[in-house]
Protein backbone atom coordinates (compact mmCIF):
# COMPACT_ATOMS: atom_id res chain seq x y z
CA UNK A 1 0.00 0.00 0.00
CA UNK A 2 1.61 3.44 -0.72
CA UNK A 3 -0.29 6.22 0.62
CA UNK A 4 -0.36 10.00 -1.04
CA UNK A 5 -0.55 13.04 0.77
CA UNK A 6 -2.45 15.00 -2.30
CA UNK A 7 -2.30 18.80 -1.71
CA UNK A 8 -4.29 21.28 -4.10
CA UNK A 9 -4.97 24.83 -4.14
CA UNK A 10 -8.64 25.83 -2.22
CA UNK A 11 -8.73 28.62 -4.75
CA UNK A 12 -8.82 26.25 -7.78
CA UNK A 13 -11.89 23.86 -8.62
CA UNK A 14 -11.28 20.52 -7.03
CA UNK A 15 -9.33 18.53 -9.78
CA UNK A 16 -12.73 15.40 -9.69
CA UNK A 17 -11.68 13.68 -12.73
CA UNK A 18 -8.08 14.18 -12.88
CA UNK A 19 -7.80 10.12 -12.03
CA UNK A 20 -9.61 8.46 -14.50
CA UNK A 21 -9.61 4.41 -13.92
CA UNK A 22 -6.13 2.81 -13.93
CA UNK A 23 -4.10 5.40 -13.72
CA UNK A 24 -2.34 4.77 -10.38
CA UNK A 25 -1.56 1.43 -8.87
CA UNK A 26 -4.49 -0.39 -7.08
CA UNK A 27 -2.35 -0.65 -3.96
CA UNK A 28 -2.18 3.11 -3.81
CA UNK A 29 -4.54 5.34 -1.61
CA UNK A 30 -4.87 9.21 -2.63
CA UNK A 31 -5.93 11.98 0.34
CA UNK A 32 -6.43 14.59 -0.77
CA UNK A 33 -6.86 17.87 0.98
CA UNK A 34 -7.36 21.01 -0.25
CA UNK A 35 -5.41 24.01 0.92
CA UNK A 36 -6.20 28.11 1.87
CA UNK A 37 -3.95 30.60 1.07
CA UNK A 38 -4.95 33.42 3.14
CA UNK A 39 -4.35 35.98 -0.05
CA UNK A 40 -5.68 34.68 -3.27
CA UNK A 41 -5.04 34.43 -6.34
CA UNK A 42 -1.22 33.80 -5.69
CA UNK A 43 -0.22 36.55 -8.13
CA UNK A 44 2.26 38.18 -6.57
CA UNK A 45 5.23 37.58 -3.89
CA UNK A 46 3.34 38.84 -0.82
CA UNK A 47 0.63 35.94 -1.79
CA UNK A 48 3.34 33.38 -2.71
CA UNK A 49 4.93 33.91 0.65
CA UNK A 50 1.33 32.84 1.99
CA UNK A 51 1.40 30.12 -0.05
CA UNK A 52 4.62 29.06 1.07
CA UNK A 53 3.19 28.93 4.67
CA UNK A 54 -0.12 26.91 4.13
CA UNK A 55 1.48 24.30 2.11
CA UNK A 56 4.36 23.76 4.47
CA UNK A 57 1.47 23.96 7.56
CA UNK A 58 -0.70 21.27 4.99
CA UNK A 59 2.07 18.87 4.99
CA UNK A 60 4.68 18.82 7.18
CA UNK A 61 3.33 16.37 9.56
CA UNK A 62 3.03 13.84 6.20
CA UNK A 63 5.10 11.35 7.69
CA UNK A 64 4.12 10.85 11.08
CA UNK A 65 0.14 11.00 9.66
CA UNK A 66 1.65 7.94 7.80
CA UNK A 67 2.07 8.70 4.20
CA UNK A 68 4.93 7.36 1.70
CA UNK A 69 4.87 10.46 -0.27
CA UNK A 70 3.38 14.14 -0.91
CA UNK A 71 2.43 15.83 -4.07
CA UNK A 72 1.71 19.68 -3.87
CA UNK A 73 -0.44 20.04 -7.21
CA UNK A 74 -0.29 23.91 -7.08
CA UNK A 75 1.82 24.74 -10.67
CA UNK A 76 3.57 27.36 -8.47
CA UNK A 77 5.16 25.07 -6.09
CA UNK A 78 4.54 26.65 -2.86
CA UNK A 79 6.25 24.93 0.14
CA UNK A 80 7.96 22.69 -2.17
CA UNK A 81 11.55 23.37 -0.71
CA UNK A 82 10.33 23.71 2.87
CA UNK A 83 8.41 20.78 2.74
CA UNK A 84 11.42 18.69 1.46
CA UNK A 85 13.42 20.36 4.17
CA UNK A 86 11.24 18.93 7.27
CA UNK A 87 10.16 15.59 4.90
CA UNK A 88 12.49 12.19 4.60
CA UNK A 89 9.48 11.35 2.13
CA UNK A 90 9.38 12.20 -1.12
CA UNK A 91 7.71 15.73 -2.40
CA UNK A 92 6.89 15.88 -5.95
CA UNK A 93 5.77 18.88 -7.19
CA UNK A 94 3.55 19.86 -10.04
CA UNK A 95 5.51 22.79 -11.70
CA UNK A 96 8.71 21.57 -11.16
CA UNK A 97 8.00 18.08 -12.06
CA UNK A 98 5.94 18.75 -15.22
CA UNK A 99 8.25 20.45 -16.45
CA UNK A 100 11.05 18.18 -16.27
CA UNK A 101 8.85 15.56 -17.37
CA UNK A 102 7.92 17.35 -20.33
CA UNK A 103 11.55 17.28 -21.61
CA UNK A 104 11.62 13.56 -21.72
CA UNK A 105 9.04 13.78 -23.99
CA UNK A 106 10.54 16.64 -26.67
CA UNK A 107 13.04 18.93 -27.28
CA UNK A 108 11.31 22.28 -25.48
CA UNK A 109 8.29 22.52 -23.77
CA UNK A 110 5.48 25.28 -23.48
CA UNK A 111 3.21 26.42 -20.99
CA UNK A 112 -0.33 26.88 -21.05
CA UNK A 113 -1.20 29.18 -17.70
CA UNK A 114 -4.25 31.30 -16.39
CA UNK A 115 -4.00 34.56 -15.08
CA UNK A 116 -3.69 33.26 -11.65
CA UNK A 117 -0.36 31.53 -12.19
CA UNK A 118 1.44 32.81 -15.43
CA UNK A 119 3.87 35.23 -14.04
CA UNK A 120 4.93 32.58 -11.12
CA UNK A 121 5.52 29.80 -13.66
CA UNK A 122 7.52 32.80 -15.45
CA UNK A 123 9.89 33.07 -12.55
CA UNK A 124 10.01 29.13 -11.83
CA UNK A 125 11.29 28.54 -15.22
CA UNK A 126 14.24 30.88 -14.52
CA UNK A 127 14.60 29.18 -10.82
CA UNK A 128 14.88 25.72 -12.11
CA UNK A 129 17.17 27.20 -15.28
CA UNK A 130 15.16 26.01 -18.00
CA UNK A 131 14.86 29.00 -19.73
CA UNK A 132 16.55 27.82 -23.22
CA UNK A 133 13.88 24.52 -22.70
CA UNK A 134 10.75 26.90 -22.11
CA UNK A 135 9.67 27.91 -25.71
CA UNK A 136 6.68 30.61 -22.97
CA UNK A 137 4.66 30.07 -20.49
CA UNK A 138 1.22 31.17 -22.81
CA UNK A 139 -1.92 32.84 -21.14
CA UNK A 140 -4.93 31.10 -21.66
CA UNK A 141 -8.11 33.03 -23.38
CA UNK A 142 -10.95 34.09 -20.99
CA UNK A 143 -13.11 30.79 -21.65
CA UNK A 144 -9.79 28.68 -21.15
CA UNK A 145 -9.11 28.00 -25.00
CA UNK A 146 -5.73 26.86 -25.68
CA UNK A 147 -3.34 30.24 -27.54
CA UNK A 148 -2.86 29.46 -30.80
CA UNK A 149 1.06 29.86 -30.50
CA UNK A 150 0.80 26.15 -28.82
CA UNK A 151 -0.05 24.75 -32.42
CA UNK A 152 3.69 25.11 -32.78
CA UNK A 153 4.62 23.31 -29.49
CA UNK A 154 7.15 20.44 -28.64
CA UNK A 155 5.34 19.66 -25.81
CA UNK A 156 2.52 21.54 -23.71
CA UNK A 157 2.51 21.55 -19.92
CA UNK A 158 -1.37 22.77 -18.77
CA UNK A 159 -0.94 24.68 -16.07
CA UNK A 160 -5.10 24.76 -15.26
CA UNK A 161 -7.97 22.61 -15.58
CA UNK A 162 -8.33 20.30 -18.65
CA UNK A 163 -11.83 20.85 -18.21
CA UNK A 164 -10.97 24.74 -19.55
CA UNK A 165 -8.95 23.45 -22.61
CA UNK A 166 -11.16 23.95 -25.45
CA UNK A 167 -8.64 23.45 -27.84
CA UNK A 168 -6.52 20.10 -28.91
CA UNK A 169 -3.21 20.72 -29.93
CA UNK A 170 -0.85 18.10 -31.83
CA UNK A 171 1.54 17.71 -29.24
CA UNK A 172 1.88 15.91 -26.09
CA UNK A 173 -0.48 17.48 -23.08
CA UNK A 174 1.12 16.97 -19.96
CA UNK A 175 -1.32 17.42 -17.14
CA UNK A 176 0.76 17.74 -13.82
CA UNK A 177 -1.80 16.55 -11.22
CA UNK A 178 -1.98 12.60 -12.52
CA UNK A 179 1.84 13.32 -13.69
CA UNK A 180 3.41 13.89 -10.31
CA UNK A 181 0.85 11.01 -8.51
CA UNK A 182 2.22 8.77 -10.97
CA UNK A 183 6.11 10.15 -9.99
CA UNK A 184 5.10 10.07 -6.39
CA UNK A 185 4.52 6.08 -7.30
CA UNK A 186 7.62 5.63 -9.08
CA UNK A 187 9.68 7.16 -6.67
CA UNK A 188 8.39 5.37 -3.19
CA UNK A 189 8.77 2.14 -5.81
CA UNK A 190 12.57 2.77 -6.35
CA UNK A 191 13.38 3.66 -2.19
CA UNK A 192 13.93 7.38 -4.03
CA UNK A 193 13.66 10.45 -2.00
CA UNK A 194 14.79 14.48 -2.29
CA UNK A 195 18.61 15.02 -1.27
CA UNK A 196 19.48 16.68 2.07
CA UNK A 197 21.99 18.28 0.31
CA UNK A 198 20.02 20.09 -1.62
CA UNK A 199 16.97 20.20 1.14
CA UNK A 200 19.15 20.24 4.62
CA UNK A 201 17.06 19.69 7.41
CA UNK A 202 16.38 22.48 10.09
CA UNK A 203 17.92 22.58 13.04
CA UNK A 204 15.22 23.45 15.21
CA UNK A 205 11.97 22.27 14.35
CA UNK A 206 9.12 24.98 14.07
CA UNK A 207 6.01 22.47 14.09
CA UNK A 208 4.12 24.29 16.10
CA UNK A 209 5.01 27.55 15.33
CA UNK A 210 3.84 26.75 11.76
CA UNK A 211 0.65 25.33 12.83
CA UNK A 212 -0.60 28.22 14.91
CA UNK A 213 0.38 30.78 12.10
CA UNK A 214 -1.47 28.91 9.53
CA UNK A 215 -4.77 28.29 11.92
CA UNK A 216 -4.53 32.35 12.93
CA UNK A 217 -4.22 33.27 9.50
CA UNK A 218 -6.96 31.13 8.75
CA UNK A 219 -9.40 32.19 11.63
CA UNK A 220 -8.91 36.07 10.87
CA UNK B 1 -1.78 -6.21 -19.34
CA UNK B 2 0.78 -3.89 -20.57
CA UNK B 3 4.03 -5.21 -22.25
CA UNK B 4 6.99 -3.20 -22.25
CA UNK B 5 9.78 -4.27 -24.75
CA UNK B 6 13.84 -4.12 -22.82
CA UNK B 7 16.00 -3.48 -25.37
CA UNK B 8 19.14 -5.33 -24.09
CA UNK B 9 22.45 -3.61 -26.20
CA UNK B 10 24.57 -6.63 -26.62
CA UNK B 11 24.15 -10.10 -28.55
CA UNK B 12 23.87 -12.44 -24.90
CA UNK B 13 23.12 -15.76 -23.70
CA UNK B 14 20.02 -16.05 -21.81
CA UNK B 15 21.87 -16.63 -18.61
CA UNK B 16 23.41 -12.81 -19.08
CA UNK B 17 19.94 -11.82 -20.37
CA UNK B 18 19.26 -13.07 -16.74
CA UNK B 19 21.38 -10.36 -15.46
CA UNK B 20 20.10 -7.74 -16.95
CA UNK B 21 16.35 -8.91 -15.86
CA UNK B 22 17.57 -9.23 -12.34
CA UNK B 23 17.05 -5.35 -12.71
CA UNK B 24 13.39 -6.19 -12.21
CA UNK B 25 13.77 -7.26 -8.50
CA UNK B 26 15.03 -3.73 -7.62
CA UNK B 27 11.74 -1.72 -8.10
CA UNK B 28 8.48 -2.29 -6.70
CA UNK B 29 5.72 -2.30 -10.41
CA UNK B 30 2.45 -1.53 -10.19
CA UNK B 31 0.16 -5.46 -11.00
CA UNK B 32 -0.97 -5.28 -14.87
CA UNK B 33 2.81 -4.88 -16.48
CA UNK B 34 5.29 -7.24 -18.30
CA UNK B 35 8.37 -6.83 -19.67
CA UNK B 36 10.61 -8.71 -22.49
CA UNK B 37 14.20 -8.43 -22.54
CA UNK B 38 15.47 -8.96 -26.03
CA UNK B 39 19.13 -8.65 -26.89
CA UNK B 40 20.36 -6.74 -30.03
CA UNK B 41 21.85 -8.37 -33.06
CA UNK B 42 24.15 -5.86 -34.06
CA UNK B 43 26.53 -4.36 -31.71
CA UNK B 44 29.92 -2.53 -30.93
CA UNK B 45 32.40 -4.52 -28.89
CA UNK B 46 31.48 -1.84 -25.97
CA UNK B 47 30.78 1.67 -26.19
CA UNK B 48 33.89 3.97 -25.40
CA UNK B 49 33.80 5.56 -28.57
CA UNK B 50 31.76 7.17 -31.39
CA UNK B 51 32.12 4.73 -33.85
CA UNK B 52 30.56 2.06 -31.31
CA UNK B 53 27.58 4.75 -31.26
CA UNK B 54 26.36 4.41 -34.70
CA UNK B 55 26.68 1.02 -34.37
CA UNK B 56 24.81 0.89 -31.21
CA UNK B 57 22.17 3.23 -32.47
CA UNK B 58 21.88 1.30 -35.75
CA UNK B 59 21.31 -2.15 -33.10
CA UNK B 60 18.83 -0.63 -30.87
CA UNK B 61 16.95 0.64 -33.87
CA UNK B 62 16.69 -2.67 -35.53
CA UNK B 63 15.91 -4.64 -32.47
CA UNK B 64 12.90 -2.39 -31.45
CA UNK B 65 11.40 -1.42 -35.13
CA UNK B 66 8.64 -3.78 -34.69
CA UNK B 67 8.11 -3.46 -31.33
CA UNK B 68 4.43 -1.39 -31.93
CA UNK B 69 3.64 -3.64 -34.32
CA UNK B 70 4.28 -6.82 -31.90
CA UNK B 71 1.92 -5.24 -29.64
CA UNK B 72 3.70 -3.87 -27.13
CA UNK B 73 2.95 -0.44 -25.55
CA UNK B 74 6.33 1.04 -24.24
CA UNK B 75 9.83 0.36 -25.06
CA UNK B 76 12.96 1.04 -22.50
CA UNK B 77 16.60 0.76 -23.86
CA UNK B 78 18.71 -1.05 -21.26
CA UNK B 79 21.73 1.68 -21.76
CA UNK B 80 22.35 5.25 -20.09
CA UNK B 81 23.89 5.95 -23.38
CA UNK B 82 20.32 6.25 -25.01
CA UNK B 83 20.98 4.74 -28.16
CA UNK B 84 19.05 4.08 -30.44
CA UNK B 85 16.31 5.92 -28.15
CA UNK B 86 15.61 8.91 -30.99
CA UNK B 87 15.78 6.87 -33.71
CA UNK B 88 13.11 4.42 -32.30
CA UNK B 89 10.91 7.80 -31.07
CA UNK B 90 10.64 8.85 -34.76
CA UNK B 91 9.43 5.56 -36.14
CA UNK B 92 6.91 4.38 -32.92
CA UNK B 93 4.28 6.38 -31.50
CA UNK B 94 4.18 4.40 -28.11
CA UNK B 95 6.88 5.60 -25.36
CA UNK B 96 10.57 4.96 -25.88
CA UNK B 97 12.23 5.06 -22.24
CA UNK B 98 16.35 6.33 -22.76
CA UNK B 99 17.67 5.76 -18.86
CA UNK B 100 20.31 8.74 -19.55
CA UNK B 101 18.03 11.45 -20.16
CA UNK B 102 14.97 9.93 -17.90
CA UNK B 103 17.58 9.89 -15.23
CA UNK B 104 18.85 13.03 -15.58
CA UNK B 105 16.11 14.50 -15.63
CA UNK B 106 14.71 12.81 -12.52
CA UNK B 107 17.34 13.76 -10.56
CA UNK B 108 16.62 17.51 -11.10
CA UNK B 109 13.60 16.26 -9.21
CA UNK B 110 15.51 15.05 -6.03
CA UNK B 111 18.04 17.86 -5.96
CA UNK B 112 19.68 20.97 -7.95
CA UNK B 113 23.15 19.21 -8.57
CA UNK B 114 23.81 15.98 -10.01
CA UNK B 115 27.29 13.40 -10.34
CA UNK B 116 26.88 10.79 -12.92
CA UNK B 117 29.07 7.99 -11.81
CA UNK B 118 30.96 5.42 -14.12
CA UNK B 119 32.94 2.24 -14.01
CA UNK B 120 35.78 4.28 -16.39
CA UNK B 121 36.40 7.74 -18.17
CA UNK B 122 36.01 6.17 -22.12
CA UNK B 123 32.02 6.17 -20.93
CA UNK B 124 32.69 9.65 -20.51
CA UNK B 125 31.31 10.47 -24.36
CA UNK B 126 28.18 8.94 -23.66
CA UNK B 127 26.46 11.38 -21.07
CA UNK B 128 28.27 14.66 -22.07
CA UNK B 129 26.17 13.78 -25.85
CA UNK B 130 23.26 13.55 -23.48
CA UNK B 131 23.61 16.67 -21.19
CA UNK B 132 24.20 18.57 -24.27
CA UNK B 133 21.22 17.33 -26.02
CA UNK B 134 19.48 18.53 -22.70
CA UNK B 135 21.16 21.75 -22.39
CA UNK B 136 21.78 20.84 -18.82
CA UNK B 137 25.54 20.65 -18.24
CA UNK B 138 25.26 23.87 -15.93
CA UNK B 139 23.22 20.94 -13.81
CA UNK B 140 25.59 18.56 -14.05
CA UNK B 141 28.33 18.50 -10.72
CA UNK B 142 30.53 16.22 -12.48
CA UNK B 143 31.03 13.04 -14.42
CA UNK B 144 33.66 10.77 -12.62
CA UNK B 145 34.70 6.72 -12.57
CA UNK B 146 36.28 4.56 -10.45
CA UNK B 147 38.73 3.26 -13.23
CA UNK B 148 37.30 -0.16 -13.29
CA UNK B 149 37.30 -2.24 -16.46
CA UNK B 150 33.45 -3.09 -17.19
CA UNK B 151 32.14 -6.72 -18.70
CA UNK B 152 28.85 -6.02 -20.35
CA UNK B 153 28.28 -9.69 -20.79
CA UNK B 154 28.82 -10.79 -16.91
CA UNK B 155 28.44 -7.17 -15.14
CA UNK B 156 30.18 -7.42 -11.50
CA UNK B 157 29.86 -10.65 -10.43
CA UNK B 158 33.08 -12.42 -8.78
CA UNK B 159 34.39 -8.62 -8.73
CA UNK B 160 32.34 -6.72 -5.93
CA UNK B 161 34.87 -7.01 -3.28
CA UNK B 162 36.87 -4.82 -5.53
CA UNK B 163 34.56 -3.26 -7.01
CA UNK B 164 31.61 -1.87 -4.53
CA UNK B 165 34.81 -0.32 -2.28
CA UNK B 166 35.82 1.67 -5.04
CA UNK B 167 32.90 2.84 -6.53
CA UNK B 168 31.81 4.08 -3.45
CA UNK B 169 34.82 6.23 -3.14
CA UNK B 170 34.28 7.86 -6.45
CA UNK B 171 30.58 8.42 -5.29
CA UNK B 172 32.25 10.23 -2.36
CA UNK B 173 34.21 12.60 -4.32
CA UNK B 174 31.51 13.92 -6.17
CA UNK B 175 29.44 14.91 -3.32
CA UNK B 176 31.86 16.00 -0.99
CA UNK B 177 34.50 17.68 -3.36
CA UNK B 178 32.00 18.11 -7.01
CA UNK B 179 28.66 18.96 -4.72
CA UNK B 180 26.32 16.45 -6.43
CA UNK B 181 22.75 16.60 -4.62
CA UNK B 182 22.50 13.50 -6.22
CA UNK B 183 23.99 10.50 -7.76
CA UNK B 184 23.17 8.75 -11.15
CA UNK B 185 24.95 5.46 -11.58
CA UNK B 186 26.52 5.48 -15.04
CA UNK B 187 25.79 2.47 -16.61
CA UNK B 188 22.62 -0.17 -16.34
CA UNK B 189 25.14 -2.69 -15.44
CA UNK B 190 26.06 -1.40 -12.29
CA UNK B 191 22.75 -2.07 -11.12
CA UNK B 192 24.08 -4.82 -8.62
CA UNK B 193 26.23 -2.08 -6.90
CA UNK B 194 23.29 -0.43 -6.11
CA UNK B 195 21.88 -1.53 -3.56
CA UNK B 196 25.49 -1.63 -1.35
CA UNK B 197 26.23 2.14 -2.53
CA UNK B 198 22.34 3.35 -1.46
CA UNK B 199 22.86 1.87 1.84
CA UNK B 200 26.42 3.90 2.02
CA UNK B 201 25.41 7.60 0.66
CA UNK B 202 24.57 10.24 2.27
CA UNK B 203 22.81 11.18 -1.18
CA UNK B 204 20.22 9.91 -3.44
CA UNK B 205 21.61 7.36 -5.74
CA UNK B 206 19.26 6.48 -9.42
CA UNK B 207 19.39 2.95 -10.57
CA UNK B 208 18.77 4.03 -13.89
CA UNK B 209 17.39 0.50 -15.73
CA UNK B 210 14.13 -0.22 -12.59
CA UNK B 211 13.92 4.40 -13.04
CA UNK B 212 12.79 3.54 -17.05
CA UNK B 213 10.36 0.43 -15.73
CA UNK B 214 8.47 2.84 -13.59
CA UNK B 215 8.48 5.80 -16.09
CA UNK B 216 7.48 3.40 -18.86
CA UNK B 217 4.62 1.96 -16.34
CA UNK B 218 3.85 6.46 -15.69
CA UNK B 219 3.88 7.13 -19.61
CA UNK B 220 1.45 3.70 -20.63
CA UNK B 221 -1.03 5.18 -17.68
CA UNK B 222 -1.21 8.60 -18.81
CA UNK B 223 -0.88 7.61 -22.36
CA UNK B 224 1.63 9.61 -22.85
CA UNK B 225 4.14 9.64 -25.58
CA UNK B 226 6.96 11.86 -27.40
CA UNK B 227 6.87 14.90 -29.40
CA UNK B 228 6.09 14.26 -33.34
CA UNK B 229 7.55 18.05 -33.52
CA UNK B 230 10.61 16.66 -31.41
CA UNK B 231 11.07 13.88 -33.46
CA UNK B 232 9.35 14.02 -36.94
CA UNK B 233 8.60 10.86 -38.63
CA UNK B 234 10.71 9.36 -41.53
CA UNK B 235 9.79 9.85 -44.90
CA UNK B 236 10.03 5.89 -45.16
CA UNK B 237 11.15 3.10 -42.66
CA UNK B 238 13.95 1.12 -43.95
CA UNK B 239 13.09 -1.81 -42.57
CA UNK B 240 14.23 -4.05 -44.93
CA UNK B 241 17.22 -2.87 -45.03
CA UNK B 242 17.43 -2.74 -41.27
CA UNK B 243 16.41 -6.86 -41.27
CA UNK B 244 19.00 -7.29 -43.73
CA UNK B 245 21.61 -5.59 -41.52
CA UNK B 246 20.48 -7.58 -38.72
CA UNK B 247 20.70 -11.20 -40.60
CA UNK B 248 24.45 -9.85 -41.75
CA UNK B 249 25.67 -9.21 -38.47
CA UNK B 250 24.26 -12.35 -37.21
CA UNK B 251 26.43 -14.33 -39.58
CA UNK B 252 29.84 -12.61 -38.36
Amino acid sequence: MTRILLLTPADVQAPAAAFSAGVTDSGTAIVHRRVAYASTPPVGAHDWALADLAMLAAGQHAQEEGFDAVCVGDMGDYGANALRSVLDIPVITAGRASMLYALSLGARFSVAASARDHVRIGKLVHEYALDHQCAGVHLLGEDGELPAALDEADVVVLAASPAGASRSVRAPLVEPLPLIVKLAESMTGLGLTHSRRAYPAPQVRKGDLIDALSRSGAAS
Amino acid sequence: MARVLVIVPFPMDEGNVAKRRAQLNAVRLGEGIEFDYKPVRIAPANYVSQQDSVLADIGILEAGLQAQADGYDAVCIDTVSDSGMSALRSVLDIPVIGPGRHAMLAALMLGEKFSILAMWDRWRHLYTKTLAELGLQHKCASLRSAGLQPNNQSLLAGKEDEFFPALYEAAMRCVEEDGADVIILGSTTMHEAHAYLAERLPVPIINPGPLTYRLADAAIRLRLSHSRLSYPAPSHVAGGALAAMGAAAERI
